[in-house]
């Protein structure tokens, strides 16, 4: 009867290692991929050094992707400028005919919305190279745009230098605060608010033109060492609130404040330009990202992950705040195109967040 | 008996303009020429023209001009830009002109020191400089005002580095040398009979100063001040670190915010009708530096064997003196440069103490991202060698044509080259930029590469070098080369046995400067990197900007120590050749 048991266990420890090989093992339709990619050989990346640890994360990333699908391609990574330039860099290049300078787009719903009438970039059936990850939902505008990880729009400060605990966007305009805050030279997050659906134009700009009175200066979402270091005491809004995860990691005393009565769910997006010198590796490492090594490394390196994919880091916080009753606005691409407004409203809140 | 019969030697005057060599460099200068009226011409184009360049469809107006008058932030960035341009210029002269008399017309001890403590800041790029400054004076985290508030009590920060002359502060330092240099071939250049006459007549030293040398100098002085006030009317660097992050925006970085734009396609049309307004005060400029200079040639003296201005004796003074110079050295290069390191070693910016030293450590120098910091160093030094080589070429082409051609419409050429330094650079580059992407791309396919940056790198040079080259070529008198032509000499052997011997000097101090400028050229990367073709600065930004402070300062530190051998050797020439940098 024991020999039994034992046989039954090594059996079923035999199947358990089966299944999992079977898992890791890539398809053909991404076998042939990785061979593309291979042969391509080099992938050019640039994002802003914060984002997913700009170069040390390339390298990670590189690594494990080489050795996840058997490809063997480098990845050059040069830190950007911000998102939005970066795009308005591809779009140029793509409107001059030139090869583009980088082969994937990293960017949000906000950046990504004025690029896509220019249908500049690859469509794909991403569902096919990771049908067990990749879910039709996660996919927006024909394929084009890949949802690789979420974010939770909210402020980020300095609890150690904080005048007060904000639990509101209005905390941000009472006196203790003034001079001492940043906001983005690119309005990030307010923008959503411009949504007839959400606060609209009136009530934003009202917003806005308020806290302009109140900040002392402009920083980009990711630079967070300013709030570490006390520069600037929060910044309002930021982007996502991983980098608050990321400097209480260094010991740094940042948090994050998510407005309960405003809070959004945003998606970062990857995307591969039709000039892309190496369209192939591009794909690839795209479809890497959605693995599980992939977030993995994108929450060890930026604190966040999708969401909606199981195991998801991120997808406990969010957890936490619908178990509050907290109401997300979800910002996807789609539903920014549906909302014409903001692009109309958001450089109004340029020219008052970068005026003195 | 034969008759010997002598053939008279062929005596040309000139050299006859169909020489191959005559005719490349005039080709040579015709083309550079082009490139850049084309550079310029875009940018005017652009400021007519309704929509993307990239699409066909577009028309004509003048709504550029419209928007960027209506724009209520672009009279602000004028303002700020004027008055950082004066408090930069007002800084620099400060620490530069009384130095440059302490060298040139006192009798002042240890004045290698003296050349060394004024010059030796060049090598801290203003970026760099800025982010020790950033450091220092911050409202919140400068370490000079937390150490006022904790000791003196303030409530408030007693110092903001984070306002327009904060900004003109670091740049004025950043810009002193420049001033000391340039003021010193003034003082070093100045007819001292007049003011040898003020002291026979009894005249104080100070009085001698007030009311001869300065009145004399006057003139050089008002050039050198022109040509630093431009220079600071288009820095990029330290208005991108210190104003950038505190929303004061000056003509630079208010070009590349309209050229970045977070919310639509890049405006090149408004920011070309901007540019060209710009342009037309850069010529008002021109023109004034150009009648400054004409005025200080007539005070200037030929330098002889008999020349030999008497020192004023400085005596007891000397002690203040050096008290002043090192405060400044100090200031401009000592403080920085410890608030780099300290900010380079730890995890992030904080006030000494003992958990922060416990903090401290060599980690962002590991950390750095070493592919592309080599990347930098290879393109960069690329650049470093054939940007001087190149503009030196064009420029003694310039030289030639201007000086020594007598072709008609010579002056036309001298105009062409002093442009890319009466006007902001960045214009340059954003017509580089666009006549690569649209016009030229698949002819010649250089967007992306370094080839694109040694091209505007070259043409925003060549203002200087043709001055270094023009002044040159004046030195030398045309009977050696005439003498050489006598003797069956060819042109290309009258060049290389002759002219590039004599002018071997300048050429040589002149290829290190610009050498210099071109390891810490910031601006013009800015516009035209994408990747594979990064420079050094540009990764030392790229960091600062994705929020990398530490790594940053500590690239800078590692710039900041490469740069050393570099300026040790320019500064060693120079002060053997007996050269200035002279506008």
């Amino acid at each position: 009867m024991q020999k039994f048991s034992r046989l039954a266990v090594a059996c079923l420890a035999l199947f358990i290692a089966a299944q999992k090989a079977d898992a890791a093992e890539p398809n053909a339709e991404l076998k042939a991929l990785a061979a593309a990619a291979t042969k391509e050989g080099t992938l050019n990346l640039s994002w802003s050094q914060s984002t997913l640890a700009g170069s040390q994360g390339a390298a990670l990333m590189e690594a494990s992707m080489n050795k996840l699908f058997g490809s063997n391609v480098r990845i050059r990574f040069a830190p950007g400028a911000e998102m939005a330039r970066i795009g308005n860099q591809l779009a140029t290049e793509f409107q001059a005919k030139q090869p583009a300078s980088t082969d994937i787009y990293l960017g949000s719903a906000a950046q990504i919305a004025p690029l896509v009438k220019f249908n500049m970039f690859e469509s794909a059936d991403w569902t096919k190279y990771l049908p067990e990850r990749i879910k039709p939902q996660f996919v927006e505008v024909d394929g084009q745009f890949m949802r690789f990880n979420t974010a939770l729009s909210g402020v980020t400060y300095n609890s150690g230098l904080a005048p007060s605990k904000p639990t509101k966007l209005d905390d941000f305009l009472k006196p203790e605060w003034k001079g001492k805050i940043a906001s983005t030279p690119y309005a990030a997050s307010f923008d959503v608010f411009l949504a007839d659906d959400v606060w609209g134009r009136q009530r934003t700009v009202d917003y806005v033109k308020k806290l302009s009175t109140q900040i002392a200066g402009l920083m980009r979402c990711g630079d967070a060492e300013r709030i570490a270091t006390g520069e600037f005491l929060a910044l309002v809004m930021d982007c996502t609130g991983q980098d608050a995860l990321i400097w209480q990691a260094r010991g740094a005393p940042v948090e994050q404040m998510v407005p309960l009565d405003a809070a959004q769910q945003r998606y970062y997006y990857l995307a591969v330009p039709k000039n892309a010198k190496s369209p192939n590796a591009a794909k690839l490492f795209i479809t890497f990202m959605m693995t599980e090594e992939g977030q993995k490394i994108a929450y060890d390196t930026w604190k966040t992950d999708l969401h909606l994919l199981p195991g998801s880091h991120i997808g406990k916080i969010v957890d936490k705040y619908v178990a509050q009753n907290v109401k997300f606005k979800e910002v996807t691409i789609e539903w920014w195109l549906k909302h014409p407004e903001i692009d109309e409203g958001k450089s109004e809140l340029i020219k008052i967040l970068t005026t003195k | 008996m034969t008759a010997i019969t002598i053939e008279p030697p062929k005596v040309r005057r000139r050299f006859r303009k169909s020489e191959p060599l005559a005719i490349a460099m005039l080709a040579c200068v015709a083309v550079v020429c082009l490139i850049i009226l084309a550079l310029l011409g875009v940018v005017l184009w652009l400021s007519v023209v309704e929509g993307s360049p990239g699409v066909e469809a577009h028309s004509y107006s003048l709504n550029n001009f419209a928007e960027m008058l209506t724009d209520h932030r672009i009279a602000n960035v004028l303002v700020d830009t004027l008055w950082f341009s004066v408090v930069s210029l007002v800084v620099a002269m400060a620490f530069g002109l009384p130095a440059a008399w302490l060298a040139e017309r006192t009798n002042i001890r240890g004045k290698t020191l003296l050349y060394t403590m004024m010059t030796i800041g060049m090598i801290i790029p203003g970026f760099a400089a800025a982010m020790g400054w950033l450091f220092l004076m911050h409202p919140r985290i400068g370490l000079l005002n937390v150490l006022a508030t904790r000791t003196f009590g303030f409530t408030s920060a007693p110092f903001d580095i984070a306002t327009v002359v904060g900004m003109g502060w670091v740049q004025g330092l950043n810009l002193a040398p420049l001033a000391f240099i340039m003021t010193a071939a003034v003082f070093g250049a100045m007819d001292p009979s007049l003011e040898e006459a003020a002291q026979m007549s009894r005249a104080n030293p100070l009085r001698t100063m007030l009311r001869v040398t300065l009145p004399l100098a006057s003139p050089g002085i008002m050039a050198a001040a022109i040509y630093i006030f431009t220079i600071g009317f288009a820095a990029f660097d330290v208005p991108v670190i210190i104003g950038w992050s505190n929303r004061i925006f000056t003509f630079s970085t208010f070009l590349y915010l309209l050229i970045s734009p977070q919310d639509v396609l890049p405006k090149y049309g408004v920011a070309a009708a901007l540019s060209t307004i710009v342009m037309i005060l850069a010529a008002a400029l021109s023109w004034w530096y150009g009648l400054m200079q004409k005025r200080s040639r007539r005070f200037a003296v030929v330098t002889g064997k008999a020349y030999r201005p008497k020192l004023h004796k400085l005596g007891w003074a000397a002690y203040p003196a050096w008290a002043f110079l090192g405060i400044f050295f100090f200031l401009s290069t000592i403080l920085p440069i410890v608030l780099l390191a300290w900010s380079s070693s730890l995890p992030f910016f904080q006030m000494p103490s003992a958990m922060a030293f416990k903090l401290a450590s060599f980690n962002h120098y590991r950390s750095l991202p070493w592919d592309l910091v080599l990347t930098g160093v290879s393109n960069t030094v690329i650049l470093m060698i054939l940007t001087p080589t190149v503009t030196l070429l064009v420029s003694i082409a310039f030289s030639w044509a201007v000086i020594r051609s007598k072709i008609p419409g010579r002056a036309f050429f001298d105009f062409i080259a002093f442009l890319p330094h009466a006007i902001p650079s960045i214009i340059f580059g954003v017509g580089a930029l666009l006549v690569t992407l649209y016009v030229v791309q698949r002819a010649i396919p250089i967007y992306g590469t370094i080839w694109i940056l040694l091209l505007v790198f070259t043409i925003t040079r060549i203002s200087y070098a043709t001055r270094m080259t023009n002044s040159g070529f004046i030195q030398l008198h045309t009977e050696l080369e005439e003498s050489a032509q006598m003797s069956g000499a060819s042109m290309p052997r009258v060049f290389r046995r002759i002219l590039v011997p004599l002018l071997s000097p300048t050429l040589l101090y002149a290829w290190l400067w610009i050498a210099l400028l071109t390891f810490r050229e910031l601006t013009l990367a800015a516009i035209l990197t994408s990747g594979d073709n990064t420079t050094l600065p540009m990764v030392v930004w790229g960091l600062w900007q994705g929020g990398g402070l530490g790594q940053a300062s500590a690239l800078a530190m590692i710039m900041l120590a490469a740069m050393a051998p570099l300026i040790a050797l320019y500064w060693m020439i120079a002060r053997r050749t007996g050269l200035m940098a002279s506008s």
